[in-house]
């Protein structure tokens, strides 16, 4: 598995991806809140959230299949939480397919499915559109804890590192004859798993010791200041009035 | 990339070591009572089978650990990241260890950044070590999208940029194809400051060093010019090392059987 997988398109240049990662965080951040706050009902509103996305990929000439793709990953999470509420719902009941639904209940499952698409399809955008390191010095500018952000920074470097790690392992097993589908064999995916953690666990050991030769002393050092230029101020002063009001009119 | 900083031991010996021990938690004893010395500017190959003590002494020299006996590294004890590699700079066997940035440039440019430099100082010294390894232009990629041989110099410029007074690398040709190791073997050539490489490989490190010190079980078995070592055969098998043409097949070789 690649880094492509998470972003792909963050090095491509347009007007989307030369905006300061600050502007873009907060705009996403803030088309996420109109979103979230919108009721179901007002299905314009979401026609509308969803032309401004697929209008600013476009921009971005980030392809759209892959914002959708990213964004349908979530359904699943956000099905566990929801499905149950057309059942569990009470007040008005409609059929479909002889089962006796709460139409309030559909609507909070259609709510949730559209809003959790939309959010996950506006953060793919982001991280499509921003460098990932640019994107981690925009929320360290924003004040974002910097443990957390150090954390985000080594899981991005690391992860591939270990998924790598952990097909390896897999593939070792597999080749002396484990059957992932017998159920016996089990306690061997606890055991990989075990592995995988102590050599993760002495990995981030060599790994920390290399960051104290190099004079790490708690957090990491700075990056270059980001550079907000004027159309930064420009996209920030017209966008937020403009989400405000389109948020205000379509309700 | 050649003058040190000045520093208060400037006649002191690069490095300085007397009946270094160094046990493990589980009880192996790495290092039984190890002693060298390193003058400013020399290259050092140490060589010996695997467990002889090499990596444990560089992590003695480094810091990192910490063994009983007497350590000196350019006059002073050595003590982890207190001058951010100015003075020992140590380049790890895998690179993943090493490259624990998003982004190579950043990488590089961590060293001289807890070196507090200006931050167009870290941007020259992270194009100055890009350039000395040949990956110029590669501040924007990620670690994780490099070949074994690109990781590996993105590594030593991480380390390079830090300006060290000596350079340390663990098993630097290691996993590398021939012209990966050739690379390497040139960026070493060039470094003018004190040499110390931990190697298996004699071919390699013939080129790059002028001494050799076999390690085995812990302390030194034998330290001489290399050309005199790499001589030696008898001496070499039995510290499990071996130089020559010892290839079966080579038609070089006097005792091949292509010939």
């Amino acid at each position: 598995m690649e880094h492509g997988f998470l972003d792909k398109y963050s090095g491509l240049d347009s007007p989307v991806h030369r905006l300061d990662a600050r502007v873009k965080a907060i705009v996403a951040l803030f088309f996420i809140l109109l979103v979230v706050t919108t009721p179901p009902q007002h299905l314009l509103a979401f026609v509308v959230y969803s032309g401004l996305l697929v209008w600013t990929a476009a921009l971005a000439r980030v392809p759209l299949a892959f914002v959708a793709g990213r964004a349908v990953l979530v359904l699943p999470f956000s099905a566990l939480v929801a499905l149950g509420l057309p059942f569990l719902g009470g007040g008005e009941t409609v059929a479909v397919l002889g089962m006796s639904l709460s139409v309030k209940g559909l609507w909070v499952l259609a709510g949730a499915a559209m809003k959790s698409l939309l959010g996950v399809a506006t953060l793919a955008l982001l991280v499509s559109t921003t460098p990932f390191s640019s994107l981690l010095a925009g929320l360290r500018g924003l004040g974002a804890p910097t443990l957390f952000i150090d954390l985000l920074s080594l899981t991005y470097r690391y992860l591939f590192v270990l998924v790598g790690e952990a097909m390896r392992l897999r593939r070792a097993a597999v080749a002396r004859g484990y059957h992932p589908k017998w159920l016996p064999q089990a306690i061997i995916v606890g055991r990989l798993a075990g592995n995988l953690f102590v050599r993760s666990y002495e990995r981030a050991e060599r790994a920390y010791g290399a960051m104290l030769l190099r004079g790490y002393c708690g957090r990491m050092p700075t990056a270059r200041p980001l550079q907000f230029r004027m159309t930064d101020a420009v996209v920030l002063v017209t966008l937020l009035p403009a989400l405000i009001a389109l948020r205000i009119l379509v309700s | 990339m050649r003058q040190p900083p000045p520093v208060p031991h400037a006649n002191a010996p690069a490095i300085e070591v007397a009946g270094l021990r160094f046990r493990y938690h589980d009880g192996t004893e790495a290092l039984k009572g190890l002693s060298l010395r390193v003058e400013p500017g020399e290259s050092v190959s140490l060589a010996g089978p695997n467990g002889a003590g090499k990596s444990t002494l560089f992590l003695c020299l480094s810091g990192l650990t910490t063994g009983d006996g007497m350590v000196r590294v350019a006059g002073d004890a050595p003590a982890a990241g207190a001058d951010a590699g100015r003075r020992f700079g140590l380049v790890f066997q895998d690179p993943d260890d090493q490259l624990f940035c998003p982004t190579v440039g950043e990488d590089i440019a961590f060293g001289p950044r807890n070196q507090k430099l200006r931050e167009d100082e870290v941007a020259k010294r992270v194009a100055e070590s890009l350039s000395a390894v040949g990956l110029s232009g590669f501040e924007a990629r990620s670690a994780h999208h490099l070949s074994g041989g690109e990781k590996k110099r993105a590594a030593i410029a991480a380390v390079l940029a830090c300006r060290p007074q000596i350079l340390a690398l663990d098993e630097p040709w290691a996993n590398l194809d021939a012209r990966a190791s050739r690379a390497v073997t040139g960026i070493l050539a060039k470094f003018g400051g004190t040499l110390l490489v931990a190697s298996q490989d004699l071919y390699h490190a013939g080129e790059v060093c002028e001494r050799l010190v076999i390690l085995d079980g812990g302390t030194v078995v034998a330290d001489r010019p290399m050309k005199d070592l790499l001589a030696d055969a008898a001496l070499l098998e039995a510290h499990g090392l071996e130089f020559g043409a010892r290839c079966s097949v080579c038609p070089h070789n006097k005792n091949s059987s292509a010939r």
